[in-house]
């Protein structure tokens, strides 16, 4: 019997197949189901990607930072948070070789350095870098490409370091805890930790960082811990304020509110159209059972209908959406470098049951009615008892459930779905007020203006849901619009402060050249150029350093050493200045400088004082 | 040993906005298979609504109905599989021709020669030149024979026709009726028949005047022209 009903249901549905409801119906659940999937797999996708990036990037999930090495205890506590700690140290020394000195960041490292991400390295400077599995062996030193020329130190060489010999045997191309550490352009190396102990530096000179593998709840409760324990470390996580994380949240939210939008569209859609099939469901189920079959053949039929409709789809909606995923892919790897577009199975498994739930939820109306009904009510239609009810609450229900899935931003959601509803309850008192005063007003001037308002009021309370649901499908849709504008907006804003993916650090003359000639010949636009001199403070209007302050500082200590001294004529368009004047062509007083407001106020300057700087010979700035 | 259907003490009503409508209170009715019976009575009297009850298509309002077969009571809802209804407003279905509409009830039975079945009494009925066209490219008594063929084809215990006649012209109205009838006595079923046609209703055993909720039952056993 049921190989009956499903050839019964085989053979109705190809009968119907061209009807308009059943092809509205199509439409609608396809668009929707290849949105939904090809959002579902795009993000996926992005997800992994940003993933593995950010392992590159960030090398851990948590880092903690501190001047001192952790007690056994304190040890002891991290590792019962986690099972995964590695421990490097740091520390800034000056290495020499051949009459050429440099200011590194010396990093040591054991053998289960990495903890996540690529530590790549290479033979020679031409070289890619190659993924290596661990940091340098005792004895060995790498260093960064920029030091490595710096210091003119051929591979194989030593380095004399704190009377120690290190054999110079890879150059370090890429650290994935290196942006945890900072942006930062100081030149690097790297050691093993057996040799930071034999070179015995002064412990206060040596920074610990602790590399930890933790789950978001491990994270909460490693930085409750660091509160309590720890209050002058520092902590770093995922959860934390990388850029790309940010804005792909802010993407998300964006598509989250997005699909909300589209899934209320579809709501209304489907809804409408599963009225026009609960009638016409009822109807066939009505004759079939007047003909002698039972409640069952017909749920069945339905059942089985609505089901071959669904799954017919399915092949379609794949071949589209893993062409649009593709597509998105494509544009998007313009940005996200290395990403590549992959299918997610168990993704896509798990987004068509949610869906077919979804739509059977829908639908249940039309087998709820099947079920209660008597031959005689499935005839006339008539559909105001439960099935009627369970329609809207369903409804209601799946459309809370989407929100809540698909939210990412609590009151983002309740502002757009606040801002729905007051739509709805504004169109209803509009609609219904317009018209009775119309109608009031003309029941003097003329018989048919008032009978057409008192028609049209008539037709507002009878196709109620149809007329909520065109007036919501276009706020919706120009509320998604209006949306759309903002967030090419505040691409377009990010775009401006956050523009480049590539940066060279440091480049001579011929070298700029070279690039400027190769930017030009790919099309590539070079965002900003800063030339640079090294410069050193030696006073602060006309006292030296130590005389203007004796205060220790951050800004103070980086001032006593060499630092690199731009100019340009422009604001550049990333910085703004917060306080003065920028310079002005032609003036003759052109010797002025700008500093960072934190700078300013960690050494305590106000603007018109005199810096001393030495640069060949001794011009001053104001 | 013949089947019948008897509803005891059956009322039925319904509510519109605040006013509760009686249609008709305690009737008493027995249906048995081989005979015919007409209901007839003014507009809007419910002998619809008592023939959707006969059928055990709607649950009376109070008192209940019985159908007995081979010596074994059953509900009213059982009685389906053995019944054919041939709805006023015929009730095809507008995607299906007429072929399909016949051959339905037969489908839905996994009877293989359904379509052979359902030609065969698609010429019986006369539209044997209409056996592709859907109901919207049929007058109306070609649809209302097609609706009979339908309610036939699987050969019921018990037919039930609303108005099978109503909208067809004197001549299609004979024909139907034999239509009816004769299939009846070849079949050994059960016909009842809704009816404002005096000639019809004639043409029956029995003969139920609904009035103002109740019947007034008349005979029509010794006139020889209508029992089947």
């Amino acid at each position: 019997m049921l190989m009956n009903n499903v050839k019964l249901a085989w053979h109705f549905y190809q009968q119907e197949y061209r009807f308009s409801h059943q092809r509205l119906l199509r439409w609608t659940q396809g668009a929707l189901m290849l949105f939904i999937i090809t959002l579902s797999q795009s993000s996926a996708n992005i997800q992994t990607y940003l993933n593995d990036n950010l392992q590159g990037l960030l090398g851990a999930d948590a880092v903690l930072s501190q001047q001192q090495a952790l007690t056994a205890e304190q040890h002891n506590d991290i590792a019962n948070l986690s099972s995964k700690v590695v421990t490097t140290q740091q520390v800034k020394t000056t290495l020499t070789h051949n009459g050429q000195w440099q200011l590194v960041k010396l990093k040591a490292v054991g053998q289960q350095y990495p903890l996540q991400g690529e530590l790549l390295t290479s033979a020679s400077l031409q070289d890619k870098g190659q993924v290596t599995a661990s940091g340098p062996q005792q004895g060995h030193i790498w260093l960064d490409a920029r030091l490595f020329a710096s210091l003119s130190v051929e591979m194989g060489e030593t380095l004399q370091v704190a009377n120690q010999q290190l054999i110079v045997s890879r150059i370090l191309q890429h650290e994935p805890d290196r942006l945890m550490e900072g942006h930062t352009v100081d030149m690097r190396a790297m050691i093993n930790q057996l040799d930071m102990k034999r070179l015995n530096f002064s412990s206060d000179l040596i920074h610990f960082r602790y590399l930890i593998a933790a789950s978001s709840a491990q994270i909460e409760q490693l930085t409750t811990w660091q509160q309590q324990t720890l209050p002058a470390a520092e902590i770093f996580h995922k959860q934390g304020n990388h850029p790309l994380s940010l804005f792909w949240k802010r993407t998300e939210n964006f598509m989250g509110l997005a699909s909300i939008i589209l899934f209320f569209m579809a709501a209304i859609a489907i809804e409408q159209l599963t009225q026009v099939h609960m009638k016409k469901d009822q109807y066939f189920s009505a004759i079939c059972m007047s003909l002698g079959a039972s409640n069952t053949t017909g749920i069945q039929v339905s059942l089985f209908k609505w089901l071959i409709s669904l799954l017919l789809l399915v092949p379609v909606v794949l071949i589209l959406s893993a062409l649009f995923h593709w597509l998105i892919i494509d544009w998007l790897s313009g940005t996200f470098s290395a990403l590549q577009w992959q299918i997610n199975y168990p993704l896509i498994a798990k987004s068509l049951t949610a869906l077919l739930a979804v739509f059977a939820i829908f639908h249940a109306p039309v087998w709820l009615s099947l079920k209660n009904n008597s031959v005689a009510k499935l005839f006339s239609g008539v559909n105001k008892g439960f099935s009627h009810w369970f329609s809207k609450l369903s409804s209601i229900a799946v459309l809370t459930g989407v929100t809540l899935t698909y939210s990412d931003n609590g009151l983002l959601t309740l502002m757009m779905v606040t801002a729905t509803v007051i739509t709805i309850a504004l169109m209803i008192v509009i609609s219904w007020s317009s018209l009775t005063l119309g109608e009031k007003l003309t029941q003097n001037i003329s018989g048919l203006v008032p009978f057409s308002l008192f028609m049209m009021k008539q037709r507002l309370i009878n196709k109620s849901t149809q007329i909520l649901g065109v007036g919501l499908c276009a706020f919706l849709l120009l509320f998604t619009l209006m949306l759309l504008k903002d967030l090419g907006q505040t691409m377009s804003s990010y775009q401006r402060q956050h523009d480049g993916n590539v940066m060279v650090s440091q480049a001579t003359q011929p070298q700029m050249e070279f690039i400027e000639h190769w930017a030009s010949d790919k099309d590539i636009a070079i965002r900003q150029t800063k030339p640079y001199m090294h410069a050193k403070l030696i006073a602060i209007n006309n006292q030296s350093l130590a005389e203007f302050t004796d205060k220790p500082s951050d800004s103070l200590a980086t001032f006593s050493r060499s630092i690199r001294l731009h100019w340009t004529d422009a604001i550049p368009l990333n910085n703004q200045v917060v306080d003065g004047t920028w310079w002005e062509t032609n003036t003759p007083k052109w010797q002025q400088i700008s500093i960072e407001q934190e700078v300013m106020t960690d050494l305590g300057l106000v603007l018109g004082d005199w810096l001393t700087f030495f640069i060949g010979q001794q011009p001053s700035f104001r | 040993m013949p089947s019948y259907i008897e509803l005891k003490n059956a009322s039925q009503s319904f509510q519109t906005n605040d006013t509760q409508v009686t249609l008709f209170n305690n009737l008493n009715l027995t249906v048995h298979q081989g005979e015919s019976y007409a209901i007839t009575g003014p507009s809007g009297a419910g002998k619809s609504s008592l023939l959707t009850l006969i059928s055990g298509l709607e649950q009376p309002s109070t008192g209940h109905g019985v159908y007995v077969n081979a010596g074994q009571s059953k509900a009213l809802s059982e009685l389906r599989s053995d019944i054919g209804f041939i709805f006023q407003q015929f009730h095809l279905l507008p995607e299906l021709t007429a072929l399909n509409n016949v051959a339905l009830p037969l489908k839905l039975r996994g009877d293989k020669d359904a379509i052979k079945k359902a030609t065969a009494w698609l010429s019986k009925v006369g539209l044997n030149d209409r056996i592709n066209h859907k109901p919207s490219e049929l007058s109306g008594g070609e649809q209302q024979r097609v609706a009979i063929a339908r309610a036939l084809v699987f050969q019921p215990k018990f037919i039930f026709a609303d108005e099978p006649t109503g909208n067809l012209d004197q001549k299609c109205a004979i024909e139907i009726a034999d239509i009816l009838f004769t299939c009846c006595q070849e079949n050994n079923a059960a016909l009842v028949v809704v009816t404002h046609s005096d000639a019809l209703a004639n043409r029956a055993t029995h003969q139920f005047s609904l009035i103002d909720g109740q019947f007034n039952q008349q005979s029509n056993q010794t006139l020889e022209v209508a029992s089947c």
